[in-house]
């Protein structure tokens, strides 16, 4: 980002396209939620001082202002690396072992959750439910979709976005890249499997999963 | 909250037994009103209510699962139950779940003792928790402004703190933020919660996470006494509790009383006790020696001092010479009358002020008719504001109007400079009373009419001419409310500490007045007014008071011309200052009287609606300081007076007995549950005088800027400058301007500024620093009063802004 983080953000064609947004409610203080987003655009995160920007442009308080956007996970309060990865751990990832991809993924980038890698490419969270049960596990890398992954998977990923770049990636084998076949009329009529039952299932008992 | 207007009641059934509810009344509140207590942490009378602790889930037949008695209105034929094995279970289960995360530090909490969490617990509570994990951790406890700390893991997210601040106070400074298991009452980094209403939040969390600094560890409930008494801080008169450990007053908690203040308080109220005990207070009676140097008092004895002050007084009336009171404004009624009498019985005058020229005409104060009452507010269709800037001055009564506004919907109107609280939520400013058109008024309804003195450099009398004028334009639909800011002044005006007035609202000259009086009072009294206090300090001047009793103020702070009230002290020969403090005013006395205040003396005192209310004594006085009343009878008696008023009961008997408009006030009538919201008192025999109405355009032709002097809720006061926890919080030595008359005269936002006046002769000559304030009218600078040093203040003011390099 070219923002420091003391610099204004709402200036020039950014503050005339928040007055625009301001006209679009009836009450002003509704445009508060895509205020925030134009703060994250610019500035990479939800900065403190944008948050007194805004405060002041919607007439209300810097408290209200950090209610609000701290209610959002997706706003970040905290700076960021360049890339956010949101590994999904709700159900149907987990089933797949979402636990074990997550802190595979954590021990080889050498981080915490929520937080940046020392060289600050990636930032890594847990996310509730990304809707892509059918391609779990999943994760997301600013909320681009790659579906399908295992724990070596999940890391070759990453390290092909680092060297390669999101875009390019993400081309050639985001979102539903790798589908199951689909199912014989014998899986079919046999209904769903057990719980346990799936690929990681060896995996997920150890983990006391099963 | 909304009065429920409802007049008729319904049946419900509640645990089996038929009771009488409102319709429309919330389930909780009418089931406490029939005496079935359901147990709660987020609803509060006062407060909107939001259903979210859960603790008050009952039964309600008809209606699917349980329902929160909060939010469920009364409807007929509503069958509750509240006591039933299901109930029991949930409310187990829901403090369970409140004490999930609850640290139980019940032994080191302030709230230990006195704690909704900790007695529900222990009433509805079961018992033991099978929460075994770790609790969640937050650094403890955290700032959120000066006074109130924060401990984010005794919190149970009821949100009453942080509706009061956006509902109520007006201050959403207080938010929630995160979510789920992160939820925390927090503040905006480096923006604290710079409420004046912030102490309340405080008394009404439920549980120990907010804390009040100034009480923080100082006693245990079970350690304190408690009395109800009405706050002395400003002339609301809200009610409020009195705590007391070993003699030193520790707390100050609101008391909710329907008629004022609802149980808030403001910070200066709730924290200002602190003065009391301070090590600062005047302890010995202290005579100057005549020979010393100019500060070199001695201690007395107190039949010393009364015996010498008595002999003056002899001699002066023997020589027919001049005596005169100004101040008063601090006493209880009782005192006051006592002051009264005092100086019309032992005195023979009528120069007694208890306004130091910076209130409002007192027979326009006593006299006005067709009055309002605070509770009218919100029934009234146009308030009109034409007063000082309420959230500074009188803070509660901000709160009231705020509500009407608000939440009520009643449009106001503000007339006049700048007001911090009211001008946002006002339908229209006006710049002056003249530019007032009352046309604007919507046609039915009552309107009621605030007025008060706007500024020290603003025509008193102008100001309640107009209002005067309007009310009579406007005919039987005004409602008046005049308002001065001091302590009981109000009091103070109806008990004839005015040279115009009598005891109860009636002129000196009034015959029937005077015979009743004559049967009570042995000494002769002047039928003509006296001196106001302005004259008085210009007699002095000149060298024609003889003695002056100061008591309770301190002219050289108070008075707009402290040059002129200086030479009035140092000019007079014998000054006899009774106050609590040392004060510049002592500094020029002869004779220093430590006096009793609030929290020492019991009696009633008279807020701005002329309502009367009690006040306790809590704690003794220090040293030898006295009742003000006691000193009075006391030279009275040593010139063989017969002066009564013994006690400030028997006082009061005697205000009844001469006092029209106290006629029937009595000690019995504040008993009870009418009783809680005080007596008020009835119309006097004040006709008011009008004098010459304002100039149409009240903007001098000159270059100048319109001067307004306000008070700001911190100042340099004596009572505030002795609390150890509010000294600091003053704004300082500021001016505020428009940002547009800023950038006209090329000057910056906090550079510094000498405000001079345009008039030579004026005096005024401040160093200020600029502050840009939108609300500021246009051609108008505003410098709070009392930040610094005093300074000269011309009625009409203009003055002149110039830029410090």
């Amino acid at each position: 980002m070219t923002l420091n983080a003391s610099d204004k953000v709402f200036v020039k064609e950014r503050l005339e396209r928040a007055r625009e947004i301001m006209l679009r409610y009836p009450d002003s203080r509704s445009a508060l939620l895509p205020l925030l987003h134009e703060l994250q655009d610019a500035a990479g995160y939800v900065t403190q001082s944008g948050m007194r920007e805004i405060a002041d442009l919607l007439g209300i308080t810097p408290a209200e202002v950090l209610g609000t956007a701290s209610f959002y996970t997706m706003f970040k309060l905290e700076p960021i690396g360049d890339h956010l990865v949101s590994v999904c751990t709700s159900l149907s990832c987990q089933l797949y072992g979402a636990d074990v991809l997550y802190r595979n993924l954590l021990a080889h980038f050498a981080v915490a959750n929520k937080k940046t890698t020392a060289d600050g490419v990636f930032t890594f969270e847990e996310v509730e439910c990304a809707a892509a049960c059918g391609g779990a596990p999943c994760l997301q890398i600013d909320y681009k979709y790659f579906e399908f992954l295992d724990p070596e998977k999940a890391v070759e990923l990453l390290e092909d976005v680092r060297n390669r770049g999101l875009s390019i990636v993400h081309e050639e084998r985001g979102s539903v890249n790798a589908p199951l076949p689909p199912l014989t009329p014998e899986e079919v009529s046999k209904g769903p499997a057990p719980v346990g039952s799936g690929p990681l299932s060896e995996t997920a008992r150890e983990e006391g999963h099963g | 909250m909304p009065e429920n207007d409802t007049l008729s009641t319904v049946p419900i059934s509640l645990d089996g037994r038929e009771v009488q509810a409102s319709p429309g009344q919330l389930l909780i509140a009418a089931a406490e009103e029939a005496g079935v207590y359901i147990p709660r942490f987020c609803w509060h009378p006062r407060l909107r209510p939001v259903a979210m602790c859960r603790m008050c889930l009952v039964e309600v037949e008809g209606m699917r699962g349980l329902q929160p008695a909060c939010y469920v209105p009364v409807k007929e034929g509503m069958e509750v139950r509240t006591q039933t094995p299901l109930v029991k279970k949930v409310q187990e289960g829901v403090l369970e779940f409140l004490l999930l995360n609850h640290p139980l530090d019940c032994p080191v909490c302030d709230r230990g003792g006195e704690c909704p969490l900790q007695d529900h617990t222990m009433s509805f509570g079961p018992g033991e928790s099978r929460f075994v994990e770790e609790k969640r951790h937050f650094e403890k406890p955290v700032p959120i402004n000066n006074l109130v700390l924060l401990d984010r893991e005794r919190c149970i997210q009821c949100a009453r703190c942080t509706r009061f601040a956006s509902d109520v106070a007006g201050d959403p400074l207080l938010e929630f933020a995160s979510r789920g298991n992160d939820l925390q009452v927090t503040v905006f980094p480096d923006e604290p919660f710079s409420s004046y209403f912030s102490g309340n939040v405080v008394q009404i969390c439920p549980v120990g996470a907010l804390t009040s600094i100034p009480y923080r560890f100082k006693a245990r409930p079970w350690d304190v006494t408690i009395a109800e008494t009405t706050c002395g801080g400003c002339a609301v008169g809200c009610r409020g509790a009195l705590s007391e450990t070993r003699n030193r007053l520790i707390r100050f908690l609101g008391v909710d009383n329907d008629a004022v203040s609802w149980g808030w308080l403001c910070d200066k109220g709730r924290f200002a006790y602190e003065y009391v005990g301070s090590e600062n207070r005047l302890t010995v009676p202290l005579f100057r020696e005549e020979t010393a140097a100019a500060d070199a008092f001695s201690e007395v004895s107190w039949a010393e001092a009364v015996e010498r002050i008595a002999e003056q007084i002899q001699e002066v009336k023997g020589a027919g010479g001049n005596i005169a009171a100004i101040g008063g404004a601090r006493l209880t009624n009782e005192e006051a009358y006592s002051l009264s009498k005092f100086m019309r019985v032992v005195c023979g005058t009528n120069d007694v002020d208890c306004q130091l020229d910076d209130g409002l005409p007192a027979d326009f104060v006593a006299g006005a008719r067709n009055r309002a009452v605070i509770n009218d507010f919100a029934k009234a269709s146009v308030i009109v504001l034409a007063g000082p800037d309420l959230k500074e001055e009188l803070p509660v009564l901000y709160l009231r109007v705020r509500d009407a506004v608000v939440n009520q919907g009643v449009p106001l109107f503000v007339i006049g400079p700048p007001q911090s609280g009211l001008t946002d939520f006002a339908k229209k400013v006006f710049d002056t009373p003249a530019a007032f058109d009352p046309v604007l008024l919507p046609i039915a309804g009552d309107v009621v009419l605030i007025v008060g003195r706007q500024s020290a450099a603003q025509d008193a009398e102008a100001q309640s001419t107009w209002a005067l004028g309007l009310s009579e334009q406007l005919g039987e639909r005004v409602k008046l409310l005049p308002i001065l800011r001091r302590s009981n002044v109000h009091g103070a005006i109806d008990m004839g500490l005015s040279p115009s007035l009598l005891p109860g609202r009636v002129t000196v000259d009034d015959l029937e007045a005077r015979e009743r009086l004559a049967q009570v009072w042995e000494g002769e009294f002047p039928p003509d007014p006296g001196r106001d206090c302005r004259e008085i300090l210009d007699a002095a001047v000149e060298g024609k008071i003889d003695i002056l009793f100061v008591v309770g103020a301190d002219p050289l702070t108070d008075f707009p011309d402290p040059v002129m009230a200086r030479r009035a002290l140092e000019r007079t020969s014998f000054v006899v200052v009774l106050d609590l403090f040392p004060s510049s005013a002592t500094r020029f006395a002869d004779v220093v009287l430590p006096a009793a205040g609030w929290g020492e003396v019991s009696g009633t005192v008279t807020n701005l609606e002329g309502r009367v209310q009690r006040v306790a004594a809590k704690v003794t006085a220090p040293g030898q300081a006295a009742s003000d009343a006691q000193v009075f009878r006391e030279i009275a008696e040593h010139l063989e007076v017969d002066f009564g008023c013994g006690t400030p009961e028997a006082t009061l008997r005697e205000i009844a007995q001469v006092a029209p408009a106290y006629q029937g006030v009595s000690l019995s009538r504040f008993r009870g549950k009418k009783g809680k919201e005080g007596v008020l008192v009835g119309e006097g025999r004040v006709a008011p005088r009008t004098s010459s109405p304002f100039e149409k355009d009240a903007r001098p032709l000159g270059n100048g800027f319109r001067l307004h002097v306000g008070r700001a809720f911190w100042d340099r006061g004596t009572l505030v400058s002795e609390c150890p926890s509010l000294s600091g919080l003053r704004p300082g030595p500021i001016v505020r301007v428009h940002p547009e008359d800023l950038a006209f005269a090329g000057i910056t936002d906090g550079s510094s500024v000498r405000v001079l006046d345009e008039d030579p002769a004026g005096r005024l000559d401040l160093l200020r620093t600029v502050v840009a304030d939108e609300r500021v009218p246009l051609g108008t600078v505003s410098v709070p009063h009392n930040q610094d040093e005093p300074f000269v203040i011309r009625v009409g003011a203009t003055v002149t802004l110039e830029r410090i390099d």
